[in-house]
């Protein structure tokens, strides 16, 4: 699909629209600030608070979200925003493109060290070689825009 | 001593012999690289702590391409509950930290002395470590038990109850999530062991 095709699918509504009350860490409600993407053929329910889909509509750079899991003594949940290229060891089927400007990736990663804390600096993170990715993939993803920060939440 | 005749049934043995030395290593090779691990978890705990590891080790081999199974027995059934119950407590846990999910880092890094005596005699105590202990796992973004059996389930882990303990405990397999296999020790041990990896828990 071209990017400007797919950029007519990102919601034009805003929460007030829905009536629902947005809040990152609160219960799902869909709303037309919700879409739907499809990674490894699997749909993936995306939702963005008022403020994420104002800035998404003005990005300038290109910005990943990245779904990362994590497989150590626990298995930890982390939304990375990355501008820029995308990781570069994540297969295509990974990855799709919200807006022209917006994509949404799922990296399963693991690391020799194990510590819940890692982030991308300290231990190195490396993309785990999942055998069947799309049954670790989340099905839905909060995306939020506080304070000039990108924040995420995603879960099954 | 009689030297050993030459026959040709001989001859044969030895050349086989030198053949198999050199085929068999690679051949051995070939089967063990083509051969998908597997692994065979027991579980036998219920509470929220010892509700983790059995599903964090299996999905994790499931998505190593691993063949893994569990069998839910003793108080590990209540892990296959449709909502699981599990809750955690400290007391008789000299191990547990007991440290706050909340306020600024100093307070958070204070392991809070807990008396047995304040554990035990406090009614809700348990229902207020719990509620820390998933806060903490909820603020380092770690997936929840209900998340990770989830992820066991897509990722085809096989899950077995142990249906004497069902009958002993008195429960109804309408209390359990679907796709769970009713069986037996004898059942579950000849996969245990020939299993790469077996744990109990």
């Amino acid at each position: 699909m071209k990017p400007d095709a797919i950029a007519q699918s990102l919601p034009t509504g805003t929460a007030s629209d829905s009536g629902a009350s947005w809040a990152l860490w609160g219960p799902r409600e869909t709303g037309s600030n919700e879409m739907t993407a499809h990674l490894y053929g699997r749909a993936v329910s995306v939702r963005f608070s008022p403020a994420a889909l104002h800035q998404a509509r003005s990005l300038v750079e290109p910005l990943t979200v990245e779904m990362e899991l994590y497989f150590s003594c626990f298995v930890r949940k982390a939304v990375r925003f990355r501008t820029g290229n995308a990781t570069a060891d994540v297969p295509d089927e990974s990855r799709t493109a919200l807006t022209d400007r917006l994509f949404l990736q799922f990296r399963p990663a693991t690391t020799q060290h194990c510590r819940i804390n890692a982030d991308e600096s300290a231990p190195p993170l490396e993309t785990m070689p999942v055998k069947r990715p799309q049954a670790f993939l989340p099905r839905w993803i909060d995306i939020n825009f506080k304070n000039g920060t990108w924040l995420g939440e995603f879960g099954y | 001593m009689n030297a050993p005749v030459e026959t040709p049934n001989a001859n044969l043995d030895a050349w086989l012999n030198e053949r198999l030395d050199e085929l068999l290593p690679t051949k051995l090779a070939d089967i063990e690289a083509s051969r998908t691990p597997s692994m065979a978890i027991i579980a036998t705990k219920g509470t929220l702590d010892w509700g983790y590891p059995p599903f964090i080790l299996a999905s994790t081999a499931a998505a190593l391409g691993w063949d893994a199974s569990i069998f839910f027995t003793f108080y590990g059934l209540l892990l296959l509950k449709k909502e699981i119950p599990s809750e955690v407590s400290p007391l008789g846990n000299p191990a547990m930290p007991m440290k706050m999910p909340f306020g600024p880092k100093w307070f958070q890094n204070f392991a809070w002395p807990m008396p047995n005596l304040i554990m035990a005699g406090i009614p809700g105590f348990e229902k207020v470590a719990t509620g820390l202990m998933k806060k903490t796992f909820k603020n380092k973004g770690v997936a929840t038990v209900e998340e990770l059996r989830e992820l066991c389930i897509e990722a085809e882990v096989k899950m077995f109850a142990c249906q004497m303990t069902v009958d002993v405990f008195g429960f109804d397999h309408s209390e359990f999530i679907d796709g769970v296999d009713y069986v037996g020790a004898t059942y579950f041990l000849p996969m245990g062991k020939d299993a790469d990896v077996c744990l109990f828990i």
